[in-house]
């Protein structure tokens, strides 16, 4: 159980990331509609909705182990996104979409938690660690 | 119909005849031109062209002519360099270097796991060497960090072929620019990086009354040939190819027949495009709409069209998402495995395909699913190693290896044939990285690389050593060796051997896992590996290879000469078992699951995606008014080191210059040859101003690799280190950038060595 929350929480926390770097570096210019910062509400948004999925799909263990596998395809693009965009975006602070992001990843992170539960109610801890540890999927 | 007329071009210097030619293919770029190499003494004397080969007739282009000088060059390395307590490089033996790297490599192992290590593979080394690494990196040492500078080139072009065809591999070939009645060059300067090919577009054009569209935001010389230019505005080549899919949809000229039988998710593509009229696609992209107009018209009424893409589309912002446009309006009007028509993807170097064939980088070998469990086991079982000591996933690509050597993830770095000082990036971060990790660097030359590392380990090169390679158009090709390496150096395949040797690796059975100890032994065992695989190989050996002047994949008792075009049964790997990767989401680069992927149900049927036009990353604004694109003039190549290889070619490349439009020029006050200072947000440099029309106003062109590198490569001091998000190919077509005057002695001297300032306030590297 610990070590499926504490994975959880890596993700939550890139994801955390993404929003503070957001904060510091996006221009409203810049966040028009395209940018990287709507790649990373993409990205949440999606980890969210596979959160929501999960839930309903608790008895069906397929479902959970592909919503899972999202979940974490996501984190690594995030955590990816969150390297990549302090060199490329300028320096200004657009509180709007600070506040947006934040939410977001408060959501995130809420829904991330209760998934954990249904997770390792699912699988037993040892093998939801396998199904979202990297090195370990596919197999 | 062939290329059938012949031009015998050679550049040989020997005063007292030839003592014997020697079967080869130019190794400059992913032509694959054949060539015999002259050989006078043990001494390589000059090249002379193949004209028996289908590809060049005979004919070598500038590059290809020069580049035996190389071979000679007084600055060769002899012998290998160990990095001493003083900090220097000194010269060491053979058994020092290596004993020290397999230490190093041990003991990295014992204390932080395989995935302290990584891989970065250059684009000239040969299928063999780059099969045996494939074989090393994830079944001796088990590590996940092996990329290529392929990753700089060619990742786009994997990736969208991968995304709408289920495999990589060009589908069209070269025979195909003989009977196109449209050759569209998108993002390609043929004229300058392949001229070769060019001259091909040309002859035939003449012959078949074709048309030729060239698709570039300069007016390149290509440009000044076509029957059509378009420029668009860098970063809007997916609304472009919106718009040319609006009017063919809107005109009827779609093979509907075809897109049934043989494609999935048209409706989208269909819906989305309908967004992109004419007019609208002018506002983005700036290129006037009956322009656009004309060029739908042609090619949705021509019966063939091939278009050729370069790092134009590759080397931008969502590069995947409109080379897979592009994919996608070949399937919708069924231009694709027919005489003629198909995507021709001509980026790289020419190792770039040999290497993902075999797992050098990205998925594993014969382009196996690295996330298909059914695929691991298969290359465990023909390997004899233990599923479960098989990495899973796809490889970490080189920008994230950095990121990973920032956060001091990863403590080795072993570099082959490759200068990532110079070819990445934000060189100042780079730099600075490469000095953070136990750097191994194999080249045959001093480099920039090579100053910053710990241990160097001289190669044999091109003509002093054996094995095969893949050219863009699938045709694997034999490099026979010409003469012995100087100072008896060892090829990049020796010095794998040697590691894996004393690093002791085996196979589940205990015998040792590379049984092999030639190049062609090792090619034999990549016949039996890549059986049945989209890229088979088992029905090639070196002399059906040699006797037919180079084979095109799959090559097997179905297609026991090769096989010219893919697809020709509209049939695609898209099946969940067949498919080379389950995908990854267009926009956020996500990957898929397999679970996703079976719901699709492509099953054999190509995959057509609708993308929308996103404005890109690294925007202009009032500080950075300028975008800035580099590219490639006829004497350089992706890789930094090659830029730096035949003398001949570095006289050509003596300085670097910076383009300006004509009316920027005049704002600024700038004259043609008066120095500018370029800053982006990574650093600033200055360089001598060349005034031009071919560059659109608020556009800057820098060449890639100017000269020597030593104090001059300046581009990617500027250039952006972001990536597409499918592909994670850099896009160093799009920088923002701003610029000022200077005098000579505020920025650079007059002599030519120009010098780069670091940025005070960078706050990344």
């Amino acid at each position: 159980m610990a070590n499926i929350r504490q994975l959880l929480t890596l993700i939550a926390n890139s994801a955390e990331r993404a929003t503070s770097m957001g904060g510091k570096l996006v221009t409203l210019q810049d966040a028009r509609p395209n940018s990287a910062i709507g790649l990373l509400m993409a990205l949440l948004q999606e980890m969210q909705q596979c959160s929501l999925d999960g839930a309903e799909a608790a008895g069906q263990p397929d479902r959970l182990r592909n919503d899972l596998e999202i979940i974490y395809r996501c984190a690594e693009e995030i955590q990816e996104l969150t390297g990549m965009l302090p060199r490329c975006l300028p320096e200004q602070v657009p509180k709007t979409l600070v506040n947006t992001l934040q939410a977001e990843i408060a959501s995130t992170k809420r829904l991330l938690y209760r998934m954990a539960t249904l997770v390792t109610r699912a699988f037993g801890a040892r093998e939801a660690l396998l199904i979202i540890t990297p090195g370990f999927q596919g197999r | 119909m062939a290329w059938e007329t012949v031009r015998e071009d050679l550049n040989i210097y020997s005063l007292d005849g030839i003592d014997r030619y020697v079967y080869s293919i130019c190794s400059f770029c992913a032509n694959g031109c054949g060539c015999y190499i002259a050989v006078k003494g043990n001494k390589i004397a000059g090249v002379l062209g193949n004209a028996g080969c289908p590809v060049n007739r005979g004919r070598l282009c500038p590059r290809g002519r020069s580049l035996w000088q190389a071979n000679s060059r007084a600055d060769r390395l002899s012998s290998p360099l160990i990095r001493n307590s003083a900090g220097t490089l000194a010269p060491a033996t053979w058994e020092q270097a290596m004993e020290l790297v397999v230490n190093r490599i041990r003991r990295q192992l014992r204390r932080e796991g395989a995935d302290s290590l990584a891989f970065f593979l250059g684009g000239r080394s040969l299928l063999e060497e780059y099969y045996t690494i494939s074989k090393i990196t994830r079944a001796g040492i088990g590590t996940h960090h092996v990329d290529a500078s392929a990753r700089l080139c060619t990742a786009s072009a994997e990736w969208s072929l991968i995304e709408n065809f289920g495999c990589e591999g060009a589908p069209a070939c070269q025979e195909d620019l003989d009977q196109a009645e449209v050759v569209v060059c998108f993002g390609h300067n043929p004229q300058a990086t392949n001229t070769i090919l060019f001259e091909r577009v040309l002859e035939h054009r003449g012959i078949n009354r074709g048309k030729l569209i060239v698709i570039d935001p300069r007016q390149s010389n290509s440009a000044s040939f076509a029957d059509l230019s378009l420029h668009p505005r860098g970063g809007t080549n997916v609304a472009l190819m919106n718009g040319i899919i609006h009017l063919l949809i809107k005109n009827g000229w779609i093979d509907r027949e075809f897109i049934e039988s043989h494609t999935i998710g048209y409706q989208n593509l269909s819906s989305t495009a309908a967004w992109y009229p004419p007019e609208a696609v002018q506002e983005i992209t700036g290129v006037p709409a009956p322009d656009l107009e004309q060029a739908a018209a042609w090619i949705g009424m021509s019966r063939s069209t091939i278009t050729i893409l370069g790092q134009g589309v590759y080397q931008t912002p969502d590069a995947t998402a409109a080379a897979s446009l592009v994919n996608a309006m070949h399937l919708i009007t069924g231009k694709i495995g027919k005489p003629g028509s198909g995507p021709f993807p001509v980026t790289g170097q020419p190792g770039s395909l040999s290497n993902r064939e075999v797992g050098g980088a990205g998925f594993y070998p014969g382009f196996r699913n690295c996330n298909n469990p059914g695929h691991l086991e298969e290359i465990a079982s023909l390997w004899n190693v233990d599923t479960s000591t098989l990495p899973v996933g796809e490889q970490t690509h080189i920008m994230k290896q950095l990121d990973l050597i920032e956060e001091g993830r990863i403590k080795l770095l072993w570099v082959t044939s490759a200068s990532p000082a110079v070819s990445l990036p934000n060189h100042s971060r780079v730099t600075n990285l490469l000095k953070k990790v136990f750097l191994i660097v194999q080249d045959p030359f001093p480099s920039a690389t090579t100053e910053l590392a710990d241990v160097v380990l001289p190669v044999a090169m091109w003509g002093e050593k054996e094995g095969t390679m893949t050219s863009a158009e699938r045709r694997v090709n034999l490099l026979r060796q010409a003469v012995p390496p100087p100072f008896g150096l060892p090829s990049c395949l020796e010095i794998m051997l040697d590691f894996a040797a004393r690093m002791g690796f085996k196979d589940r059975d205990g015998h040792p896992l590379i049984a092999y100890s030639t190049p062609e032994e090792a090619f034999n065992e990549w016949r039996r590996v890549s059986w049945g695989q989209p890229c088979d190989m088992s029905g090639m050996t070196y002399e059906k290879i040699e006797a037919l002047g180079g084979i095109q994949w799959p090559c097997n008792d179905q297609h026991p000469l090769g096989c010219v075009r893919l697809y020709a049964d509209g049939h695609f790997s898209t099946g969940v078992d067949d498919a080379e990767s389950y995908g990854r989401d267009i926009m956020t680069g996500r990957q898929q699951t397999r679970s996703e992927f079976e719901k699709i149900k492509a099953g054999g049927r190509a995959l057509i995606h609708a993308v929308n036009f996103q404005p890109p990353l690294g925007a202009t604004n009032t500080e950075y008014p300028f975008l800035l694109s580099t590219s490639k003039p006829g004497y350089q190549a992706e890789d930094g080191a090659e830029a730096t290889y035949p003398s001949e070619l570095q006289t050509a490349a003596t300085e670097s210059y910076v383009t300006i439009h004509p009316d920027d020029a005049w704002r600024h006050g700038i004259a043609p040859g008066d120095l500018v200072r370029l800053s982006s947000r990574r650093g600033n440099v200055c360089l001598a101003v060349h005034v031009s029309a071919a560059v659109q106003p608020g556009m800057l062109f820098i060449p890639v690799f100017p000269g020597s590198v030593h104090g001059k490569q300046v581009a990617n001091e500027l250039v952006l280190d972001a990536w597409d998000r499918v592909s994670k190919q850099p896009m160093f077509k799009h920088t923002a950038c701003k610029l000022e005057k200077v005098n000579s002695q505020d920025g650079g001297d007059s002599s030519g060595q120009y010098s780069t300032v670091a940025d005070s306030d960078r706050q990344f590297g």
